[in-house]
């Protein structure tokens, strides 16, 4: 039996409705694979570009602040840990890099961090173009920061302005100035957008203590615990495992916290999934209404072929025959509007995912995975079977009935 | 067609279209004898049962009671799908409203039946389905049905019916949606199936000319069998005049 002419008949000749009904079915499948998609990506994203953290340590507080700030260089208030607790964690000697984090400054729109040179080595994995800075007036620039090697700038004080503030706004200008000795590997983080300093850059232009005894002008560790001033957060990366969680224990104290981002985005990552849950049933509860107004919508033009599939039977189509008729042309709507609704929900979340590139520097990998062609596969069964509903009614009927149906 | 039409025998066939012991009979006919070859005009007014005769005798619907024999074998007794297969190979229906599929072209539309039985459109059947628009003038340049004329419309219909050369021929009214000279074409083909093929032809009509040039004409009235006459060879006659 081979049904596809008159499948191809009658799409064709309702092929408006049936494309109405196919970019339902295509729109509903795309927001849940964009919804999971892009969840996914963000999970991936995000875990990436806290992986250098190993651990951290701040000022009693959230946590979630210390990770917006210092791992993902979001503008935020964060407490300064205390300068004896700064010195004491930067001398750490459990650890291969303690690196200080000192935030305030911009220079385009894009952060400037203070750090030490092993830390901007550890992110990027080496630099693309030049070295790292050791005078305390160098910069190293990241992948993507609006500065090139060589310029000199003065920076601005201030974590940063959105694109679309008013130029003619005063932003207040450091005297100080920076050049910039090198460029880092691209990280798909928002450090790609940030110029690094040495951290004893950022205590002078604010007027701290830089972490040294006067007339010593080397910069980086180690710092005199004399002359130190605070920081928003250290991060460390330990020479063990078992030391990660010693120094986790040893710096969870009344003015210190200590954490693993890790587990930071594991507890985040929660509630996202369960937003993601709620809008992954409401993206499959909307699948299925869809479909179900398909299936009311295609029933309605098969009751004006009633008399058609009549005439077939009593040219001496089998019943069978008239079922996949009706079968196969929601079958084909459901599949092409499934398969359609996977790529566009694909693009959809490459293109949101770009956009949160572009403003968050994150980069964001939107991809099919098998739980997106579980969501299409489970949207094309559903259509599969519920297809068998008209399908049987068509198979049901009379043909006398529908021999004489007006 | 090769072998000999099989004769239709109708005995005491009783039709209705609702249960119940008050139930109207839609058709009630005693007896009747159509022998292999026959040229058969039913004629009636509206409601009189025409159609249900032709549904009943092409096995689409159950009679309350009755026997429906095609060569002496029951029709009704037979399972679904053997009734399904005996309609494809040995009936060639043809309606009033042509019933094609105005998306396909002639060629798919008459070779929609060999897709019940997922023959391929290609071969023979392929190459008699060409032959039968051939035959009957239809062109075949590759665009819908919907652009022929009526008359060209259910000469498709005919050549379908005439797929699987059948040996039987059932019409519903095939000329009443047709002009005069379309219609004309029409009752020649019908004619020429009997007269020359050798099928069985029986056809519902209110179409004088078609009643004319049939030979033989029984009227329905209120379900019931009013007039059954016999016209010797009127339509070969005719046919030989045309």
């Amino acid at each position: 039996m081979n049904p596809f002419l008159v499948v191809r008949a009658t799409i064709a000749r309702h092929r408006g409705t049936y494309a109405l009904f196919m970019a339902l079915v295509a729109v509903a499948t795309a927001i849940g694979v964009a919804i999971t998609t892009q969840e996914a990506a963000l999970r991936i994203g995000s875990a990436r570009a806290a992986d250098k953290f190993d651990l951290v340590v701040a000022a009693p507080g959230s946590e979630t602040d210390v990770v917006l700030a210092a791992i993902y260089l979001r503008p935020g208030t964060v407490p300064l840990l205390e300068p004896a607790m700064t010195a004491k964690v930067l001398a750490e000697p459990r650890a291969k890099i303690s690196a200080p984090l000192g935030f305030g400054d911009n220079i385009h729109g894009a952060a400037i961090v203070g750090t030490v040179a092993a830390f901007v080595d550890h992110l990027s994995g080496g630099l693309q173009q030049g070295r790292l800075f050791m005078a305390e007036s160098e910069a190293v620039a990241g992948a993507a920061a609006p500065v090139e090697i060589g310029e000199t700038f003065h920076p601005e004080h201030g974590r940063g302005h959105d694109e679309d503030e008013d130029e003619d706004e005063h932003h207040e200008e450091h005297t100080a100035t920076l050049t910039v000795v090198g460029r880092m590997k691209p990280t798909g983080t928002p450090w790609d957008n940030s110029v690094i300093v040495p951290i004893e850059f950022v205590w002078r232009v604010h007027g701290l203590p830089d972490g040294h005894a006067e007339g010593d002008t080397h910069i980086g560790p180690p710092f005199d615990a004399d002359h130190m001033s605070g920081v928003p957060a250290i991060v460390i990366k330990p020479e063990t495992v078992n030391a990660a969680y010693g120094l986790r224990m040893l710096y969870r104290t009344p003015t210190s916290m200590a954490f693993f981002p890790a587990e930071a985005l594991v507890r985040l990552y929660e509630v996202l999934g369960n937003i993601r849950e709620l809008m992954s049933w409401l993206a499959l509860a909307t699948q299925g209404l869809v479909v179900v107004a398909m299936l009311a919508g295609v029933m309605a033009i098969l009751t004006l072929h009633r008399r058609q599939f009549a005439v077939l039977r009593a040219l001496g189509a089998p019943r069978l025959y008239i079922f996949l008729c009706v079968w196969t042309q929601i079958a084909v709507i459901a599949v092409a509007g499934a398969l359609l609704g996977l790529l566009l929900g694909a693009g959809a979340a490459v293109g949101v995912s770009h956009l949160i590139t572009q403003a968050t520097g994150i980069v964001l990998p939107a991809r099919i995975g098998p739980d997106e062609i579980t969501l299409v596969a489970g949207m094309i069964a559903f259509g599969l079977i519920v297809a068998t509903v008209p399908g049987f009614i068509s198979y049901r009927r009379s043909i006398i009935e529908n021999l004489t149906a007006q | 067609m090769n072998a000999r039409p099989p004769a239709l025998e109708i005995n005491g066939l009783q039709v209705h279209y609702s249960d119940g012991p008050e139930a109207v009979a839609a058709l009630e006919i005693d007896r009747l004898s159509v022998p292999s070859g026959s040229l058969l005009a039913v004629t009636g007014p509206s409601g009189s049962g025409k159609s249900t005769f032709l549904y009943a005798i092409g096995g689409l619907l159950r009679p309350r009671r009755g026997r429906v024999l095609w060569d002496g074998h029951d029709l009704l007794a037979q399972a679904e799908p053997a009734r399904d297969r005996w309609r494809r190979h040995t009936v060639g229906f043809v309606f009033q409203d042509f019933h094609l599929l105005p998306e396909l072209t002639p060629l798919q539309n008459v070779l929609l039946p060999a897709s019940f039985e997922g023959f391929s459109a290609r071969g023979a059947i392929k190459q008699r389905a060409i032959a039968l628009l051939e035959r009957f003038s239809v062109p075949q340049a590759r665009r819908s049905t919907a652009v022929l004329s009526r008359g060209e419309q259910q000469r498709v219909a005919l050549a379908r019916a005439l797929l699987f050369d059948p040996p039987v021929i059932l019409a519903d009214e095939p000329t009443a949606s047709l002009d005069a000279a379309s219609g004309a074409i029409v009752i020649d083909l019908l004619a020429q199936m009997s007269l020359t093929d050798g099928r069985t032809v029986i056809a519902i009509s209110h179409d004088h000319e078609l009643v004319e040039r049939f030979s033989r004409r029984i009227a329905l009235e209120h379900g019931r069998m009013t007039d059954d006459t016999m016209r010797g060879k009127i339509g070969e006659a005719a046919l030989v005049a045309s």
